[in-house]
């Protein structure tokens, strides 16, 4: 008997032992958990009735609140916003149809979409929207972005269809707040239902309503019937998460996807030749460059920093490493978002650059520390090298320190007097002007504990402009004022300016009715493809 | 048997403790602050504080390490710190295409190794052998990227035979495990062969030919057999390779899997669910040298008596 059962062990052990061993290791640990039923891929539905998405983030969380990130497309088709941005950079209508702002500048109303339902078929009410902003202020739900929703002193309910939110200060950039993703409206049934586990049961007004969510794989949404808006003409939304970018040219190529974002720079010309599909380079509303600790010597000298940026050759970066998708950058703000404005160039002149650092009083050059993530997009670590280069040739001498996100950003949130001559690569996005330029420039949020960006660059001029447009309503009379202050700004170059970034994505084509805004995020609309 | 069978799962407990002291340490040592990055960009210094009292981060690092112990013993595992879902959700929704993966690789490997090494051994220095050499030097020598990436633009992109990405559908399967399971192919295959060389010269081999056996019975009933355990050795020790693997090969492929899961999750400093992938990582492991412990028993009577 025991022969028997050895000599089959035998023909099967090489066969069978690792699968049976992982089996049992796999079970073992199954066992241990509470059981999780996870629901298979839900009723097969036609490729040509499904539009997938792929980008190269997992979600963290589909709550508007929590889940900030590259993966918005999924977010922005199961929930509405009050208000959302359109292709040209305007704030239209969404789940709200008018706004209007009091004149003291601390009251704004909306006025609501009637006969609008949630997808658990609960009304969509001016008590939604209260109980939207109190899910971003409650403590317990991790919301990244609460910070900017702490201007709201009150939300009013006057009638079903009417918010008053009142503001304090008086803000006139409130609407695009509203616009934000993270300000989408969330069903106040299914908060209270889930609570906590909001995040794994997405309830909004959108075109599409939530299916499921495999980690990893992928979340899915399904046509929404009874959207208030165009309705979609394709039953079902699929986000994918695909990590490798390699991988992210294949899907488009085959197919496998409708849209792509995030596309390697190096494969986008080779992919303007294929057929079938378009890749394409849009302007983003994100740059890239280097915050330097600016309290102390050397770099709090403006002489020194307009040599830094003087010293490199922006556009042959821009050229040789970004392979020309990249755009130089000319404003202390973002081009192409409302009310920032470009001026003259820092011409690149080595020799002018060597000069003004010895007016300085740097002739033997000087010691200078950037902190950089490698990886955080292509070319990264090329161009802070070139950089490096550049300024090795005027005579500096310059380390770059590569270390992971988490201890760059206690770098860069730290005292800027702890840190003289050291400098941090980063990327900044904003979703409008007034939001770049306090958080950048203004005296009371560069050197603060726990921000980002703590350069310690302070002009009180700059500070009194900013408080001004930041109060002032009228666009005509707020313009003038961004100009004078971006100026000023441009004048102390108080970043080392790097260049605008592009967003490079490619669709099949034959698929219409969305859109890819500036900050990269993919807003489906009337979504149809064919087949 | 069973003295010796419980003489290796003692052994196994102490390994198990060293793994999990080794993947606390790691996670304490490498820099980075968990706290800061769950708090996010527009975070006080006062709700870092908080999060970092609520990850436990403020208490002595030998307390943190009892305190971990002792809920993994009681599979509690607490919730991840970015997705806020239970850990248990997060490894369970990806322990089965891991198990998939990193199993069908080993299938394949097994199989093709034997074949290869088996007809390398039995011809040797013919043509067979050099292509099963140079196949094998190959198969070793390839990145799991790179390859993944060739496999994908042949068989997706130019063939169309096969998807590129996902998981959930046997045809989803074959390109990652074609991936993952060659290295081992390789190596399994290079083991088969100079194992079956080395019993293939024993006198008894000659005997049975001459009284009259056929080649196959030589070859498969009384050369294999007696080659199989370094065999065995080096597919269990295969199994820490795919299962390290599955980490490149899961993310090539855009596949859910416990290895992406720890990449993603060391990416976002989410410690616990580091931790705990980890630990289930290293036990499967364990438990698989263990069977082939056991196996080794079942297979060579003389072990049971050592």
């Amino acid at each position: 008997m025991k022969r028997i059962r050895r000599r089959e062990l035998l023909k099967q052990a090489v066969v069978r032992s690792g699968a049976v061993a992982l089996a049992l290791g796999a079970g073992a640990a199954s066992r241990g958990f509470p059981a999780v039923i996870v629901r298979a891929a839900s009723s097969p539905v036609a490729r040509n009735d499904t539009f997938v998405v792929s980008q190269g983030t997992e979600p963290n969380s589909l709550d508007p609140a929590v889940g900030t990130g590259p993966f918005q497309g999924i977010i922005n088709a199961i929930f509405d916003g009050l208000v959302q941005w359109n292709e040209k950079g305007e704030i239209v209508p969404a789940l709200a149809t008018s706004w209007s702002v009091a004149p003291d500048g601390r009251t704004w109303t909306f006025v609501l979409r009637s006969g609008v339902k949630f997808h658990d078929g609960t009304p969509f009410t001016s008590a939604a929207v209260k109980a939207t902003i109190d899910h971003i202020n409650d403590k317990s739900v991790p919301a990244t972005r609460r910070g900017n929703y702490q201007l709201i002193k009150d939300v009013a309910t006057p009638d079903d269809h009417t918010v008053r939110f009142t503001t304090d200060p008086p803000n006139p950039d409130f609407a695009l707040l509203m616009a934000d993703g993270s300000a989408k409206i969330v069903s106040p049934t299914a908060l209270r239902t889930y609570g906590p586990d909001f995040g794994r049961h997405h309830v909004g007004t959108g075109a599409f309503a939530f299916e499921e969510w495999v980690p990893n794989d992928h979340a899915s949404a399904t046509a929404n019937l009874d959207y208030w808006g165009p309705k979609p003409r394709v039953r079902r939304f699929v986000y994918r998460p695909i990590p490798e970018a390699a991988a992210r040219v294949v899907v488009l190529k085959t197919g496998e996807a409708d849209v792509v974002l995030d596309l390697p720079p190096a494969d986008i010309d080779a992919l303007k030749q294929e057929t079938g599909l378009t890749a394409r380079a849009t302007p983003a509303a994100e740059i890239a460059e280097l915050e330097p600790a600016q309290t102390k010597a050397p770099l709090h000298d403006v002489r020194v920093r307009r040599a830094l940026n003087m010293a490199i050759d922006k556009d042959a970066i821009i050229r040789g490493i970004m392979k020309g998708y990249a755009i130089p950058l000319n404003s202390p703000g973002i081009p192409g978002i409302w009310g920032s404005y470009n001026f003259a160039p820092v011409k690149y002149d080595p020799v002018a650059a060597k000069n003004l650092l010895a007016e300085a009083g740097y002739p033997n050059g000087m010691d200078l520390t950037i902190n950089i993530t490698d990886g955080r997009w292509a070319g990264d670590t090329q161009v802070v090298e070139a950089v490096q280069g550049y300024w090795t040739l005027i005579g500096l001498r310059v380390v770059v320190h590569s270390m992971d996100f988490a201890t760059l950003l206690v770098g860069s949130s730290s005292d800027p007097d702890s840190r003289p001559g050291a400098m941090t690569s980063l990327l900044k996005a904003s979703p409008y002007i007034d939001y770049h330029l306090y958080r950048m420039y203004d005296s009371a949020a560069t050197n603060v504990p726990g921000t980002q960006q703590r350069t310690g660059y302070s002009n009180p001029q700059v500070d009194k402009l900013l408080d001004q447009e930041r109060s002032t309503f009228d666009p005509a009379k707020r313009l003038p004022i961004l100009r004078q202050a971006q100026a000023l700004i441009w004048q102390d170059q108080p970043l080392i300016y790097l260049f605008q970034m592009v967003n490079l994505w490619g669709s099949r084509n034959g698929t219409s009715g969305y859109i890819v805004l500036p900050t990269g995020d993919f807003v489906p609309g009337q979504l149809a493809r064919r087949s | 048997m069973l003295r010796h069978i419980a003489g290796r799962v003692l052994w196994a407990l102490p390994v198990v403790l060293g793994v999990s002291l080794i993947v606390f340490g790691i996670l304490k040592m490498i820099p980075g602050d968990a706290a800061v990055v769950v708090a996010g960009t527009d975070a006080t210094a006062a709700d870092v504080q908080a999060i970092r009292h609520e990850l436990g981060l403020d208490r002595p690092v030998y307390v943190q390490y009892a305190l971990w112990l002792g809920r993994l013993a009681r599979f509690d595992l607490g919730r991840s710190a970015v997705t806020r879902r239970p850990v248990s959700y997060e490894i369970a929704t990806r322990v089965r295409p891991t198990a998939e993966l990193a199993g069908s690789a080993l299938g394949l490997a097994v199989a093709a190794g034997v074949v290869m090494g088996v007809t390398a051994a039995t011809h040797q220095r013919s043509a067979w052998d050099a292509i099963a050499s140079v196949g094998a030097a190959l198969g070793v020598s390839m990145p799991i990227f790179w390859l993944g990436l060739m496999l994908m633009m042949t068989f997706s992109v130019d063939l169309r035979w096969l998807p590129s990405t996902g998981a959930g559908t046997t045809a989803q399967l074959i390109l990652p495990a074609l991936t993952l399971g060659a290295a081992s192919t390789a190596i399994i295959a290079r083991q088969v062969r100079s194992a079956m060389l080395e019993v293939l010269q024993q006198d008894y081999l000659r005997t049975a030919e001459a009284k009259g056996a056929t080649r196959w019975a030589v070859v498969m009933r009384h050369a294999f057999r007696n080659a199989v355990i370094p065999i065995v050795t080096v597919v269990g020790l295969q199994l820490g390779y795919l299962l390290s693997g599955t980490v490149l090969t899961e993310t090539v492929f855009a596949r859910p899997g416990l290895g992406r899961l720890i990449v993603d999750s060391i990416r976002s400093r989410d410690v616990v669910v580091v931790q705990s992938a980890v630990m289930v990582l290293s036990i499967t492991f364990i438990v698989v040298n263990l069977a082939v412990d056991v196996l080794y028993a079942y297979l060579d009577p003389r072990i049971r008596f050592d």
